[in-house]
C-alpha cells in the first residue's frame, strides 16, 4: 500500500512580518482539507506568532482579521502544530502553558525525522 | 413545506447531514449531494472547489470535495459511503453557485454501498431545521 503524502510546514518568520503570518496556516488547512497528513513546525522567530495576545494582535492589514483566524481554521481541519521547544524558551521565554490548545512543544529530532520522510512535502516559510 | 431560520432554508424531501453540513437527495440508486444553506454561508463565497473524480470510492466521512473562500478553507464530506458517480461540472466552473442556491446545485452524486447502516444517520427536513438553530446561532450566520 502507498504511504500517505504528508506535509509538512516549517515556520520561521514571526511576528516581525506580519504580511508574511497568514500564509503558511492557510495553505496547510488547505493541505488537511484536501485529506493530506499535515504539520507546522515554528522555529526562530515563529513561536512569537503562538506567544500570549500574538493571534489577537497580529493582522495582515490594520482592517484584517486576526490571525487568530487562520490559527483556528487549520487546527480545526486537523493540522497538527508542533512548536520548537529551544526558540519558543530561549529566544521567546515561553513556558509550558504559554502555547495556544492544540500546540505542542518538540525538538529538533521530530522535525528533522519529519523532514527526512521521502513521502513529507517541505515548505518553508 | 420547508423551514427556515435566520434566511437559512431547509427544503422538504431532502435529507440532511448535521455532521458534515450537506443535504442528500435520492434518484432512485443515486444519491445526490450538496452543502446545507448553512454550511455554504459558514464558509461565505466560495471561489474555489475540487470535487474527487467520478469513479471514486469513498466511506463515509471522507473528503469529497474541498472548498475555499476568501476566508474559509474546508472539506466537504461524504454522507454515504460509495462510489462518485457524476461531479457537477458547472458548480466546478462556478463554485459560487452553490452560494446563490444551494439546493439546486448539487456537487457531487454517489452510489451507496452501505445505505441499510449509513441512511439512519441523516435526518429529515423537520429534525435537520431544529437541530440548525442553535449551530446557526452557534455560528452567527445569517443565510441569503
Amino acid at each position: 500500500m502507498e504511504a500517505k503524502k504528508r506535509f509538512l510546514f516549517v515556520v520561521s518568520t514571526g511576528v516581525n512580518e506580519p504580511k508574511k503570518a497568514f500564509t503558511p496556516f492557510y495553505y496547510a488547512a488547505a493541505a488537511a482539507s484536501m485529506g493530506y497528513d499535515t504539520h507546522m513546525f515554528f522555529l526562530a522567530e515563529g513561536p512569537s506568532l503562538l506567544k500570549g495576545d500574538a493571534p489577537d494582535r497580529v493582522r495582515t492589514t490594520e482592517e484584517g482579521e486576526p490571525l487568530r483566524k487562520v490559527i483556528e481554521l487549520a487546527l480545526r481541519n486537523n493540522v497538527k502544530m508542533m512548536c520548537c521547544s529551544t526558540s519558543a524558551k530561549v529566544i521567546w521565554k515561553m513556558g509550558d502553558g504559554d502555547l495556544p490548545k492544540g500546540v505542542d512543544y518538540a525538538g529538533a529530532v521530530t522535525l528533522i525525522e519529519m523532514a527526512s520522510d521521502p513521502n513529507t512535502v517541505v515548505f518553508y516559510f | 413545506m420547508s423551514s427556515s431560520y435566520k434566511g437559512c432554508v431547509f427544503p422538504e424531501g431532502l435529507l440532511y447531514d448535521l455532521e458534515y453540513h450537506v443535504w442528500v437527495k435520492f434518484e432512485g440508486e443515486v444519491a445526490v449531494v450538496g452543502a446545507t444553506a448553512p454550511g455554504q454561508a459558514y464558509a461565505g463565497e466560495i471561489i474555489f472547489i475540487k470535487i474527487k473524480d467520478k469513479g471514486t470510492t469513498l466511506e463515509r466521512g471522507a473528503i469529497a470535495a474541498t472548498v475555499e473562500s476568501a476566508k474559509y478553507m474546508g472539506p466537504m464530506r461524504t454522507p454515504l459511503s460509495g462510489t462518485i458517480t457524476e461531479v457537477n461540472e458547472e458548480v466546478k466552473n462556478q463554485p459560487s453557485l452553490v452560494n446563490q442556491a444551494p439546493y439546486d446545485n448539487w456537487v457531487f452524486k454517489i452510489s451507496p454501498t452501505k445505505l441499510d447502516s449509513e441512511r439512519g444517520l441523516l435526518l429529515d427536513t423537520r429534525s435537520a431545521s431544529e437541530k440548525y438553530r442553535s449551530i446557526i446561532d452557534e455560528w452567527g450566520i445569517q443565510c441569503g
